[in-house]
């Protein structure tokens, strides 16, 4: 189905739009939202924010790129205001100057479902679990991202170096535990 | 830059896939085609306001009217003929009634006023039915020339002792006066029809009931028309008898209807800036707590208004007392989440409570909290200026609350929730306006100015915290 007669659907009111554009990206955009936060509930809750956001402005989508990237972001700046507004989330975004902590060019094999990664990463502090996926998944700079958390480039490459060296950490145990045959999914 | 576990983990993530349950849809739906919400009624209070006056304002017109049509216009040509003329021309319709009254012996003022009610009417009837009469009959007469010539007489009388003829209740006044203070029994000439009889019957038999040689019956009618406000003495009143009466009808209890709209707003102090609800949970709740502590969200203000009646008394020259019973709204706004129709309990001061749903702490939406009170007010009001229309009031008032939508709010499980056992039902206030006399019309008195008040009781059983502040308009009508 062509985005740009969906998006001019939507814009007009069609509800019927409304539900397939939903429908269409819903999952791929709940399983972004999930990456950002500690719950499904919550995750929910980013979802809807920012699905009414996209719709409300829809307008702005000039048609010029992807339409699920366009709503991805959204969904990302969603996530990211939600972290910032809840309370639960709040302490572990305050950054301290941290000293500069050196990225591991350490790069281990991956053999983990999409899943079990994500919850790996949303296992994280929120502030590294926010950090990485903000530089690892969607690939934003360290000056964006600093922009983004209110922080400095330094603070966010720092905790991103931490929170990559823990996820490898747990990778690793997770490999060892699979060829040890002592994983139990 | 990213390196090649960077990208096996974006090829991973891509991969994911979750289903959300169906309410988020729902949810976003219901926000895409919004619901009418249920605003509060601005226009009410506005409504009552334009009510109360456009009544105001027909009751004076009608005033005006009566008191255009009752002009005593003693420059007319029609006073220039003589009443004994006109009792001969009409002498000359057959079928003449003859009555003669009667001296009075003695009447008591209930009586008294009984009788100058009846012969009230039965006058104006008798103006009506012999401008009929004189025209049926052919004269030339002028209307009402004969009531209009005695009107004169009794006028100038009256006038000598200090009164104005104001409107057409004083002007059947005069002609009561003049009724029932003739010098001497007199015959009265009615004409034959069948209403003129019967009312014309009845006036010498009202009359008799009056001291007819008192030639202070008329002041004393005058004097009750004062004390009922319906007339007004204008540059004296000469007897101390009157000037006691008039005092007393001013310190009779007056009707007042009030009407106050503005703004309500929680606070902790007269003086405090807290604007959040009072967290009143005292300990986790192991069910939801995560490890970490929410925040309410700040409350904004809502609107309030009051609508009431009560009674007034001049206890002295310029002070007032007011008492009354009134119906006040106030609300707040804050933000909430989603309600999540789940059974689960939290810990309160007052023990567990149970809830059969709560408000989530994400995702916020506007959430109006209402309180509906009926409160009585008593208050105190003093003129600092005699001349100046401007008057303080101050006063306290107690209430019971009606209903109510307040919110309670845990920490710990960051969570809101509605308990109705965690309000104070009883609740005191103290308050002050300042009222301005817009306008002052023999009994209509209509007053506005800003006022406020403040609740010294906390909203909360358990939290001396949250008290309401209300702020506005106060617009109130006596009668």
């Amino acid at each position: 189905m062509d985005d740009h007669w969906l998006v001019k659907e939507c814009l007009k009111g069609n509800s019927a739009a409304q539900k397939q554009f939903y429908e269409q990206f819903a999952p791929v955009m709940l399983a972004v939202c999930y990456r950002y936060t500690k719950s499904l509930a919550d995750a929910e809750d980013v979802l809807q924010e920012g699905f009414i956001k996209a719709f409300k402005n829809m307008q702005q989508f000039k048609g010029d790129g992807n339409l699920g990237g366009w709503l991805r972001r959204i969904m990302v700046t969603t996530a990211i205001n939600f972290l910032k507004k809840n309370s639960r989330y709040q302490t572990d975004l305050i950054f301290g100057d941290e000293p500069l902590h050196a990225v591991s060019s350490y790069e281990p094999h991956v053999h983990l479902e999409a899943k079990e990664l994500a919850e790996k990463i949303r296992q994280l502090p929120a502030g590294y679990q926010t950090i990485f996926n903000l530089h690892a998944v969607e690939g934003y700079s360290h000056v964006e991202i600093g922009q983004m958390l209110g922080v400095k480039e330094s603070t966010s490459r720092s905790q991103y170096a931490r929170a990559r060296a823990l996820l490898i950490q747990w990778i690793e145990q997770h490999n060892r535990d699979v060829k040890n045959g002592t994983y139990a999914r | 830059m990213q390196g090649s576990f960077e990208k096996r983990v974006q090829e991973k993530l891509d991969e994911l896939r979750l289903t959300p349950s169906e309410p988020v849809w729902k949810n976003i739906e219901k926000e895409l085609k919004p619901e009418k919400r249920r605003r509060f009624p601005f226009w009410i209070p506005f409504i009552v306001v334009m009510l109360g006056g456009a009544a105001w304002w027909m009751l004076e017109s009608k005033d005006a009217e009566t008191a255009n049509d009752a002009t005593f216009n003693t420059s007319a040509p029609g006073l220039t003929i003589e009443e004994k003329n006109v009792e001969a021309k009409s002498g000359q319709v057959a079928g003449r009634k003859t009555v003669e009254t009667k001296p009075a012996s003695s009447s008591s003022d209930k009586n008294s006023a009984i009788a100058n009610s009846q012969a009230s009417n039965k006058i104006s009837t008798f103006e009506q039915s012999l401008d009929l009469e004189l025209g049926r009959s052919g004269q030339t007469v002028n209307r009402s020339s004969v009531a209009k010539s005695k009107l004169k007489n009794t006028a100038s009388d009256l006038n000598g002792r200090g009164y104005t003829v104001k409107d057409k209740s004083f002007h059947q006044d005069i002609i009561r006066s003049m009724l029932l203070t003739e010098r001497a029994p007199k015959r009265v000439e009615t004409i034959p029809h069948p209403s003129i009889e019967d009312s014309i019957d009845t006036i010498p038999q009202q009359a008799t009931d009056q001291p007819a040689s008192n030639t202070t019956a008329s002041a004393d009618s005058v004097v009750k028309k004062i004390e009922s406000k319906e007339v007004l003495p204008l540059e004296r009143t000469d007897t101390v008898a009157a000037k006691t009466k008039v005092a007393a009808a001013k310190k009779e209890w007056q009707k007042t209807v009030t009407v106050k709209g503005g703004w309500s707003q929680f606070s902790d102090g007269i003086l405090g800036s807290s604007q959040r609800l009072a967290d009143l949970s005292s300990s986790p709740n192991p069910g939801y707590y995560n490890g970490s502590v929410g925040s309410s969200n700040p409350v904004r203000r809502g609107a309030a208004f009051q609508v009431g009646a009560g009674l007034s008394k001049a206890i002295h020259p310029r002070w007032d007392l007011a008492v009354g019973v009134q119906y006040a709204y106030y609300s707040t706004h804050t933000k909430v989440g989603e309600f999540k129709a789940i059974d689960t309990a939290v810990f309160a001061p007052s023990g567990n409570v149970s809830l059969a749903g709560y408000y989530r702490n994400t995702n916020l939406q506007d959430y109006t909290i209402r309180y509906g009170i009926l409160e009585l007010p008593v208050s105190i009001a003093f003129r600092p200026l005699a001349r100046l229309p401007l008057s303080l009031s101050v006063g306290a008032s107690y209430g019971r609350l009606l209903h109510s939508n307040a919110l309670q709010f845990d920490r710990w499980a960051n969570i809101y929730y509605t308990d109705k056992d965690a309000s104070k039902k009883n609740l005191f206030a103290g308050f002050a306006s300042l009222q301005y006399t817009i306008l002052n019309k023999g009994a209509w008195r209509l007053q506005a100015g800003p006022m406020v008040q403040y609740h010294f009781s906390g909203l909360q059983k358990n939290s001396a915290d949250q008290k309401l502040f209300f702020a506005g308009l106060q617009t109130a009508i006596s009668f």
